[in-house]
């Protein structure tokens, strides 16, 4: 082995060092440690009401075609907080309102309507926005059978309150349809005050549109 | 003339043994090896847990989700960058990670605005994560330092619409379909420590 054999293995042992060196000092400048997060999205139903809300009215008959409405059934606010498309449903919690003072008078629910007013910023322009309201466009009668009125569309209704925000105004059937007049002229109503309560079921709808 | 040139001789043989004998000198070598040094270390809170259960943190998200405190090690000054992948339930559905903020505070003797720099110092200015690095930490006037100097807490927020986070909120993000359902979703943040030339 020559000289320069020696020479020549000793600078490339040492070329390799240094390069093993560099290495190491190299990957001694960073360091990595990881950590875990989870995120946990719960099921969230909820209807934001009053719960002592009653349907009550004061009506008063002045002729036989002739009614006189002495207080008119408040106005309902209400909203709905959901992680998933819901649908709304009502129904009076009895067939007949009865007069506070004189349970004998009675008047059929259906004497009494309502629409449900979108003050949200979810569309009801119908099944293709985020909600379809089925009073959008026409009073509904109040029934003792669950009434499907808010239904999700086809942009998922999911939200909070300021997204799912209503009002539910009661309208007397007859104010708008007469030929209704003459079937509650045959009810022989009578002078009072009369009251029934009323559901709003919220319920998970299983449609969930993807993005 | 000979006696006396022989007593000097013997003299001068007899100072140079003494000379000798006086100067008895050994060398020990010493050598310090100041070796590069980088550590970064997570003290408390390496799993975090966000559970969304109410209509308010869907709406307004979850301002403290909790705390991750680290601390590190380095004999130069350093970076400290993070990222993450989005949130995967282990399907098909996700949950985009700017979702997901962080927000620092010192609790060393390093603080920051002075040896240590970051932009995301409060909740209002949150930082939301990405799939690339983003920078959290950063040197200022020197951060090279011990644990002791270089403690942080890294504040965790979620769906929070602050900072440069995601501005929808997940009541929003669940309507729109970005986040196709619901349950449980996990993803890993990286941390990674840089040190500075």
């Amino acid at each position: 082995m020559s000289n320069f054999e020696v020479m020549g293995k000793g600078r490339g042992n040492i070329f390799v060092s240094l390069i093993l060196f560099l290495s190491i000092s190299a990957a001694a400048q960073e360091t990595n440690l990881e950590m875990s997060m989870e995120a946990r999205l719960e099921s969230v139903l909820i209807l934001n009401i009053n719960p002592d809300t009653k349907i009550e009215f004061g009506i008063k008959k002045v002729n036989d075609n002739l009614f006189e409405i002495t207080k008119k059934p408040d106005d309902i606010n209400f909203s709905v907080e959901s992680t998933g498309n819901w649908n709304l449903s009502i129904s009076a919690s009895k067939p007949y309102f009865t007069d506070v003072s004189d349970s004998t008078k009675k008047i059929p629910v259906d004497f009494l309507g309502y629409t449900i007013e979108n003050r949200g910023n979810n569309w009801d322009n119908g099944i293709f926005s985020h909600i379809a309201n089925r009073s959008k466009d026409t009073i509904l009668p109040l029934k003792p059978e669950k009434t499907l009125v808010l239904i999700n569309g086809r942009r998922n209704n999911i939200g909070g309150h300021s997204r799912n925000s209503f009002v539910l105004r009661w309208k007397f059937i007859f104010e708008d349809e007469l030929s209704k007049m003459a079937r509650f002229s045959n009810l022989s109503i009578q002078d009072g005050y009369y009251v029934d309560g009323f559901y709003i079921t919220l319920s998970e709808s299983k449609t969930h549109y993807k993005k | 003339m000979k006696k006396f040139t022989f007593i000097l001789m013997i003299a001068l043989l007899g100072f140079t043994f003494n000379a000798q004998c006086q100067t008895d000198a050994e060398v020990v070598n010493f050598t310090a090896v100041l070796s590069s040094v980088l550590n970064l270390n997570v003290t408390g809170g390496g799993t975090q847990t966000a559970t969304f259960d109410t209509p308010d943190k869907y709406n307004l998200g979850i301002d403290a989700v909790g705390t991750t405190t680290v601390t590190m090690e380095a004999t130069s000054n350093w970076k400290l960058e993070i990222n993450a992948a989005d949130f995967s339930d282990g399907a098909s559905a996700t949950i985009p990670i700017n979702n997901l903020g962080v927000w620092c505070e010192a609790t060393g003797a390093h603080t920051i605005g002075a040896e240590v720099t970051c932009s995301n110092t409060s909740l209002a200015t949150a930082m939301g994560l990405s799939s690339t690095d983003q920078l959290l930490l950063d040197n200022g006037s020197g951060n090279s330092g011990d644990a002791s100097d270089n403690a942080f807490n890294l504040n965790w927020t979620m769906g929070t619409m602050q900072g440069t986070m995601n501005t929808s909120s997940i009541f929003q993000q669940l309507s729109d379909g970005t986040i196709a359902n619901l349950g449980s979703f996990t993803t890993t943040v990286n941390l990674t420590l840089t040190a500075l030339p």
